[in-house]
């Protein structure tokens, strides 16, 4: 298995409710953001020498959700300072961005890392399309153009333009290339049938999280690889991506009281303001068409808000525990799921950065070496 | 604005063509499935003179011995356009006709002046694309989206005739090496179109003519099988207009100042 030490970098010193999206930065130090950023780039390039292959970041805008608007200069910074661990961008959000500077930055983070770019190309979480402006009822068209024009722009040598739907670009020739050929790996979200469609014809890994039963994540996984096979390929575990917020302590008792703390403010601090802004895009747009409303983000969400710790281990939702207790939910996500990539969230929330980097040791010394193999 | 169905006397016998519109000329020059008079070619003669001669033994034409090549046919188009056309026009191919086009640009300069090759056959690098044989895998790979096709069908007759003069015009040629050699000598400034989901015509073929045709740009319409024409006749469109207005420069965004 392959282990992506993952980041959303939120602010964790928050101490009022948020009541609206976007969320005021009345208040909001940015020297101490400053600290932050050095302290969560720290985590990542180490992650490199605690047992995970890949290090990866993320994009989200206007809240204390997450600090990286640009993931990808936070994967620059990665990309010198580390040396063997695959950059995963998990990812950049293609329906609101210039899909031919993703090409471009993404490339350039292909080169100057040797080639350790996992390149995540996502549709992201309904507010964002606010934050954009953007219509959110285009964002699945916009996905998938933006895609294939972005696979173009890394593999055609000649310029040539692009005549589209959403983009219109005359002239195109992104300098340089990337250095992984045909082009760098693609990640996806893949939790419903519409979007496993596309994944699979794009050959790309296919990514699911926020996890409800492990029964419904099972059935996900099989029919993308029934897709898959309708396209001409075998799926195999090093295709399949399954995203899990951790928690690793020296005790499974620490390990769930810390894991119940972060999520305290993970759900009623950093996710609250974003509710009421995806609920008017949900009410007043289709971001979602009917085939996936069933089984979507928001409801996901809430289903996890609602369950204790202990709760969401036994459902697959999360990895908490002891060492030994991790090993065993590990092994349980593989042999279920049938997944060789696991995405980590190690700091969850406002998880203190003591327990995050105990986590990290307890994973590099107790927990990489049972389930490396698996 | 409604075409019209003629035909004309030259050396090497008769040829039938349609003409429509008025304008700057065109000479539009059909694929092997022979003349679609799409939504594209409709809209165009709006502002240009169109014209669409039909290669002898297509669509229902008697056949003419004296054509071996996609080179004669070629010179029977030059001619053509020299009795009907004018001296200097702008050239739109479709696959097949992109080939003949190409040898009408490398014979005589000095007749084409925008030169657009829509899905370029005559260069499928180690056999790369061509039309499959079964019928259904030929249809799909032609259209993406076969509910926007708006010509009356041509008989079984029709396309095996068509078929035919195609194949004997081709003589099995996958890649046209002599015509290839002659693409630096090309003077027409060029645009070449090709479909995201073209699996008859391979991204290779746009990428070699954009190498080696001196002036030329070239642009993947998205969302378009084989025909592009009819699977995007908006975006198609929209690029032949541009080019042929302002040429190269059809890259400059121009904003609002463009009205």
């Amino acid at each position: 298995m392959k282990f992506n030490f993952f980041h959303l970098m939120p602010y964790p010193d928050y101490d009022k409710l948020p009541h609206e999206w976007p969320v005021s930065t009345h208040n909001i130090d940015s020297k101490r953001i400053q600290t932050l950023y050095n302290e969560y780039v720290d985590e990542m390039v180490d992650a490199e020498n605690y047992g995970f292959d890949w290090v990866g970041c993320n994009e989200h805008h206007y809240s204390p959700y997450g600090l990286m608007a640009n993931p990808n200069l936070i994967a620059g910074a990665l990309a010198r300072q580390t040396k063997k661990a695959n950059i995963a961008i998990v990812g950049n959000l293609l329906p609101l961005l210039n899909p031919i500077r993703v090409a471009e930055e993404y490339a350039m983070i292909d080169v100057m890392s040797g080639g350790r770019l996992i390149a995540g190309f996502l549709r992201g979480i309904p507010h964002e399309y606010i934050a954009y402006n953007i219509p959110p009822s285009e964002s699945r068209s916009r996905l998938r153009e933006a895609t294939e024009l972005i696979i173009k722009a890394w593999t055609e040598d000649e310029p040539f333009g692009w005549e589209g739907e959403h983009y219109q670009f005359p002239a195109v020739s992104i300098w340089p290339k990337p250095i992984q050929k045909p082009h760098p790996r693609i990640l996806m979200s893949a939790s419903n049938a519409e979007s496993a469609e596309f994944v699979a014809k794009m050959r790309a890994i296919m990514g699911i999280t926020l996890i409800q039963n492990i029964g419904a994540a099972k059935e996900a996984v099989e029919y993308f690889k029934k897709t898959a096979r309708s396209y001409g390929w075998e799926p195999t575990p090093d295709d399949i991506l399954v995203g899990q917020q951790i928690c690793i302590a020296d005790t499974d008792e620490e390990a769930k009281h810390h894991m119940a703390s972060a999520q305290t403010y993970f759900h009623q601090t950093l996710m609250r303001p974003q509710r009421s802004a995806q609920q008017l895009v949900l009410g007043q747009s289709r971001y979602y068409t009917e085939a996936d409303a069933g089984e979507n983000f928001q409801k996901r969400l809430a289903t996890l808000r609602g369950r204790t710790v202990e709760e969401q281990i036994e459902a697959g939702s999360i990895i908490c525990g002891s060492p030994e207790s991790v090993v065993k939910q590990i092994t349980r996500l593989r042999q279920e799921l049938d997944c060789g990539l696991l995405n980590l969230t190690i700091k969850v929330g406002n998880m203190p950065g003591s327990v995050v980097r105990r986590g990290m040791e307890l994973f590099r010394d107790r927990v990489a070496p049972e389930v490396a193999g698996l | 604005m409604a075409f019209e169905l003629k035909t004309v006397e030259l050396s090497k016998g008769k040829l039938s063509y349609h003409v429509g519109g008025s304008g700057q000329p065109v000479v539009y020059l059909h694929a092997a499935g022979g003349i679609m008079l799409t939504e594209p070619l409709k809209a165009l003669t709006a502002n240009h003179t169109v014209y669409a001669p039909v290669c002898p033994g297509f669509d229902g034409t008697e056949g003419n011995d004296g054509l071996k090549t996609v080179q004669d046919w070629a010179a029977m188009v030059a001619e053509f356009a020299e009795k009907v056309v004018g001296p200097r026009f702008d050239v739109i191919g479709s696959s097949f006709g992109s080939w003949t086009a190409l040898w009408l640009a490398a014979e005589h300069p000095k007749m084409v002046d925008h030169l657009i090759l829509g899905v370029p056959a005559g260069f499928r690098f180690g056999g790369k694309g061509g039309l499959p044989a079964d019928p259904d895998a030929r249809f799909k790979a032609l259209y993406a989206y076969p509910q926007k096709i708006t010509s009356t069908p041509k008989t079984p007759e029709v396309m095996a005739n068509n078929g035919r003069t195609y194949e004997r015009l081709a003589n099995g040629v996958q890649v046209d090496e002599i015509l290839s050699a002659r693409l630096p000598s090309i003077e027409a400034v060029t645009l070449i179109l090709l479909g995201t989901e073209d699996k008859v015509v391979p991204a290779e073929a746009g990428a070699h003519l954009k190498r080696h045709i001196p002036v030329s740009q070239r642009a993947f319409i998205f969302d378009a099988a084989h025909s592009i024409e009819v699977d995007q006749p908006e975006r198609t469109l929209r690029l032949w207009t541009s080019f042929l207005k302002r040429g190269p420069g059809y890259v400059l965004n121009q904003g609002p100042e463009a009205a």
